[in-house]
């Protein structure tokens, strides 16, 4: 914890990712204006004190957007990987600890997962189903548990040749009570980097697949599809882009920025 | 009687271009209640011969008779051998709970004055049990795991270079509290080292290992006074090489 | 006369806690063509001390203070330069573990003949020979095979051997044995020994003879000191030293020792 307050940047994006943590919550306070509510009185103008981020091409008001939408991007991205996580862990500690046969299959299974183009696999998944947002959740989870499953493979790998697990099983743990209370919790360290790396992977795909259109879908704002609102008023009304636009970047950076952090403070923790 | 017998063990690995034979037909007895010492070097094959015998590894030839269901084990390395994520409350307690699903943690105030009782053994305070491995020293740690391994009131403890990590006044303490657990306990110990002054000091048997091989068998005081095989023989005289009666160089 | 005189010596560490003083005003003498021990428990300075002769001390450690006398130069406030001219020539040092202490990468002979190469600047079949002859004098069996092969390829003896050969092979005038045999087995750190002594008595060296055990240390040095948390708490003849120790320390010490000969 220590060398985390030490580290200027990640204090800095720790704070940021906090602040827009915050906003998502109290969207309903902060927020001015109904997200959805429209304006045909003030179409497109600029941010001015009514609306400090401006209005969109219906009237909206983007700063009470935005708010809402961090609600669903950051919604999004941490069930997603949540999602993620939960399968890598599991596949990753079955492959790793039981080798042999197992862990070839479920390797394989890795490998041919990895093949497939991401954003391909989940446009042609969200295109068969409906774009909720439970949907894109689960669909974003589903195809990014491989990085996971290797590393905590390689972790239990290490981890299940020490002392303290052969300890467990003269005791006679059985291999449930192993991985659960012995190997999962040692092996954590590295999931916890990848998954906040990977909210901001997260982000940054539901933001795409918004943007795309087949996303998260109108009038449920997310910041997505706020930049696609924008594209064809670029050159007009560059608040609809810019705006999103900055705080898909930060937001991304920051998760990035604290991942790397947490990566220094749980790697050199090697040999002590 | 006896408590361990190995018949004829045979365990090989598969090296790069040959097979290692860690293990090439080892047979022993251990009798209930006494210190029993594996001594030899490195890639001797003892660790091994422990591992198998514990069940931790399979052999590929020969059979291991244990005549008792409890067993435990001192690694030794103490900066290993426990789970650093576990406060000593629970690495002490888990051999109570081993046995159970994994779900169940809750543990009974029976155990939990097991537990305590244990720390007197030990020699460590009670506000040891809410810490967590790190905070404590090597010495410290080994005498967790030996808490940790004469809790469950095992018949037979395999203690694998117990001390060879330690400085050696910690070496003595360990010592002095393993023979204590044997005079209170009358637990039966396979106990393994590189180090004849440790086996010396602690065990009533000994069997000498070589390349997979026991190459003599005996009490310590036969063993180490009058040596029947060459390797025990050039064994003990590159011991006593240091036994401090020869003193420094004195150059003109 | 004294060919190394250590005054002062302080080596401090910047932790997060605060600072350790991991080598708390050390001060001793070697004098020339004698063995002198440096006896204590881990933790208790003295391979801190032996790394500081060749300012081997890396961050969060500095050399906090004191001079480090060797042959009139305080090898304290020599530059990298100079300092690196005597690193390996006429101050050098064997380590503990000899599997780290080679370059995987390269082989036993390449080196050895690296070392002689850059210290005594003659051509590649000179210093190939020089080697060789080297690892003979450590009865080295089968010089060319050794000399031709990786580390790994070789046993921890033999690795030894091998480092013992490549810390002579420029005539130095202090070797650092840290804690030579610890990491061998019990047959081959008598043989290890047995060859020291046979070298060190030929080649007339002037040893520091870093080690945990009592044992060790009472057979190849004259004179020792005895290091606790930092400090010197007893020196002097060997052979009084262990009978009659002066030192609480020692004394509690010594009698662990002989409770387990």
């Amino acid at each position: 914890m220590r060398d985390l307050v030490r580290n200027r940047m990640a204090l800095a994006a720790l704070v940021f990712i906090l602040a827009v943590l915050v906003f998502a919550i109290l969207a309903p306070l902060l927020a001015g204006y109904d997200p959805a509510s429209t304006d045909p009185g003030s179409i497109l103008t600029a941010p001015s004190r009514e609306h400090i981020f401006g209005t969109d091409r219906l009237g909206r008001d983007i700063f009470s957007r935005i708010v809402y939408g961090a609600r669903i991007s950051l919604a999004i991205g941490f069930i997603a990987v949540g999602i993620a996580s939960l399968i890598g862990v599991f596949i990753g500690s079955i492959a790793g600890y039981y080798g042999g046969k197992i862990d070839y299959m479920l390797m394989r299974f890795v490998d041919i997962m990895l093949c497939f183009p991401t954003i391909f696999l989940i446009l042609a998944v969200i295109s068969l189903l409906e774009p909720s947002v439970t949907n894109i959740m689960v669909i974003i989870g589903a195809t990014g548990w491989m990085g996971i499953a290797r590393l905590v493979r390689a972790e239990v790998l290490t981890l299940k040749e020490r002392d303290f697990v052969s300890a467990a099983k003269v005791m006679g743990a059985k291999d449930s009570r192993i991985i659960a209370r012995h190997i999962i919790p040692n092996a954590i360290g590295p999931v916890l980097v990848s998954a906040t790396l990977g909210v901001g992977g997260a982000i940054l795909t539901e933001s795409a697949l918004s943007f795309l259109g087949i996303g998260v879908q109108p009038p449920t704002p997310s910041w997505g599809n706020i930049l696609m609102d924008g594209r064809s008023t670029l050159g007009v009304a560059w608040w609809l882009t810019v705006f999103p636009g900055l705080f898909i970047l930060f937001t991304v950076l920051s998760y990035n920025i604290l991942g790397e952090a947490l990566r220094d403070t749980f790697e050199p923790r090697l040999k002590e | 009687m006896n408590l361990v017998r190995c018949e004829d063990l045979k365990k090989y690995f598969s090296g790069k271009a040959r097979i290692v034979k860690a293990l090439d037909g080892v047979s022993l007895e251990i009798e209930k209640g006494s210190f029993f010492g594996l001594v030899g070097e490195s890639g001797c094959g003892k660790t091994t011969l422990g591992k198998i015998i514990l069940g931790i590894m399979r052999q590929d030839y020969g059979r291991v008779i244990l005549e008792t269901k409890k067993a435990q084990v001192v690694f030794q390395d103490p900066y290993n051998s426990l789970d650093p994520k576990m406060k000593i409350f629970d690495i002490l307690a888990e051999g109570l709970i081993a046995r159970e699903s994994f779900i169940v943690n809750r543990l009974s105030s029976d155990m939990k004055r097991k537990v305590e009782e244990i720390l007197d053994l030990i020699k460590l305070p009670k506000e040891a049990l809410d810490k967590y491995p790190h905070q404590f020293s090597g010495g410290e740690r080994q005498r967790i795991a030996i808490g940790r391994a004469v809790l469950t009131k095992p018949e037979f403890i395999v203690c694998d270079e117990p001390v060879s990590s330690l400085d050696v006044t910690i070496q003595l303490q360990i010592l002095n509290l393993l023979k204590d657990i044997q005079k209170k306990l009358g637990i039966t110990c396979l106990f393994i080292s590189h180090d004849l002054k440790v086996i010396k000091f602690i065990c009533d048997k000994v069997a000498v290992m070589f390349r997979g091989k026991i190459v003599e068998t005996g009490s310590v005081r036969d063993i180490y006074s009058s040596p029947a095989h060459s390797y025990t023989k050039a064994l003990l005289k590159a011991a006593s090489y240091d036994n401090m009666k020869n003193y420094g160089r004195e150059y003109l | 006369m004294n060919i190394l005189e250590v005054k002062n010596l302080k080596i401090y560490f910047n932790v997060p806690d605060g600072i350790v003083k991991a080598v708390d005003d050390v001060s001793f003498n070697i004098e020339k063509g004698k063995v002198f021990g440096l006896v204590g428990e881990s933790g208790s300075g003295k391979t801190l001390t032996a790394l500081s002769i060749l300012k081997l001390i890396s961050w969060p450690g500095i050399i906090a203070g004191g001079s480090i006398i060797f042959n009139g130069t305080d090898l304290l406030r020599l530059d990298e330069e100079n300092l690196r001219g005597i690193r390996g020539s006429k101050i050098s040092i064997v380590f503990q573990e000899p599997a780290s202490s080679f370059n995987p990468v390269f082989t036993i002979g390449q080196q050895i003949v690296e070392t002689i190469i850059n210290h005594q600047g003659v051509d590649g079949n000179k210093a190939k020979d020089l080697a060789l002859e080297c690892l003979h004098r450590m009865h080295i069996n089968e010089t060319r095979r050794v000399f031709h092969n990786y580390p790994h390829q070789l046993s921890g003896g033999t690795k030894q051997r091998a480092m013992i050969a490549m810390a002579l092979a420029n005539s130095p005038e202090l070797v650092i044995l840290d804690e030579p045999t610890t990491a061998l087995d019990v047959t081959i750190q008598a043989q290890i020994l047995d060859l020291l002594e046979e070298i060190i008595e030929k080649e007339k060296l002037s040893i520091l003879f870093i080690s945990h055990d009592f044992g060790i240390v009472s057979r190849m040095c004259g004179h020792i000191a005895v290091m606790h948390r930092g400090k010197i708490v007893e020196a002097g003849a060997t052979k009084q030293v262990l009978n009659d120790p002066r030192n609480d320390y020692t004394a509690s010490l010594l009698k662990s020792v002989k409770a387990l000969t």
